[in-house]
């Protein structure tokens, strides 16, 4: 379900997206697209839950993905960096990656179990870009 | 030919990023891939080299250190773009350890990238005074 999100934040990343309005659009179109489709309210309520912990996932490796530029960038600015300076600059890189990559199955699981198949194809259906 | 179009697009590319990066608002710019900030620093600096090293020969050493950082950045933002086409894929559904490797083969092309970098900002080192790397690093 997140998959779209994913690709925009990822581009936001890399300068290649126009900020995070891809990712911001999709979770307030699956949140309408839950509203109007998921009639069971607790579901919906849990769904709900799930799309708000998704835009703080994404918000959390995007805030975790930027420390690490801004310390590279601080040594790249600084003639006496050494080479064990930059190591600690990188050593969130695989944790950090490997946290969201982990954060994003529970959160797809978890969406899986609280829809039915034909809510889940209607809700990516109207929050997908057109 | 060929390189000097690729460090000419690197140079427009570069000056984008910062101008979107600047223009996102405000006083910090957003977050981004340390590989994006890196590029985009190396780009700006390449055609201003001799203007901060007298040195003839230590000049050509630190513009082919930026042209070979910012050779290093094309080929992982390709490398990446190609990896993101992947992740994106809406193919549903999608297994945990799919998943998994999707993001490992991300991650492990931005790392590998950063170790070279790093390799080359150490050379970088080398091959300059605290001063004209003072006067590199004021170029935006």
């Amino acid at each position: 379900m997140f998959w779209i999100a994913l690709s925009a934040l990822i581009m936001s990343l890399t300068g290649a997206g126009d900020d995070t309005y891809v990712i911001r659009k999709f979770i307030e179109r699956a949140r309408d697209a839950v509203n109007t489709h998921v009639k069971d309210e607790a579901r919906r309520r849990a769904a709900n839950g799930t799309l708000e912990r998704t835009a703080q996932a994404f918000e959390k490796h995007r805030q975790r993905v930027g420390k690490i530029s801004a310390c590279v960038e601080r040594l790249d600015r600084t003639y006496a960096a050494a080479r064990a300076d930059y190591e600690r600059c990188l050593v969130d890189v695989t944790p950090a990656w490997d946290a969201a990559a982990e954060d994003l199955i529970v959160l797809d699981r978890q969406l899986n179990e609280q829809l039915s198949p034909a809510e889940r194809a209607a809700i990516r259906r109207d929050a997908e870009p057109d | 030919m060929e390189a000097g179009i690729e460090r000419t697009l690197g140079i427009v590319l570069g000056l984008a990023l910062t101008a979107a990066a600047s223009a996102c608002g405000g006083k910090e710019p957003p977050p981004q891939l340390a590989t994006s900030g890196a590029h985009a620093r190396a780009a700006s600096r390449i055609e201003l080299v001799d203007l901060v090293i007298a040195d003839a020969a230590r000049a050509a050493r630190v513009r082919a250190l930026y042209v070979e950082i910012e050779r290093l950045m094309l080929t992982t933002k390709q490398a990446e773009a190609g990896e993101l086409r992947a992740l994106g894929a809406p193919r549903e559904p999608r297994s945990p350890d799919e998943t998994r490797t999707l993001f490992r083969r991300f991650r492990a092309t931005e790392q590998g990238a950063l170790e070279k970098y790093v390799a080359l900002q150490l050379e970088l080192r080398r091959a300059t005074t605290p001063e004209e790397f003072a006067r590199l690093d004021a170029i935006r």
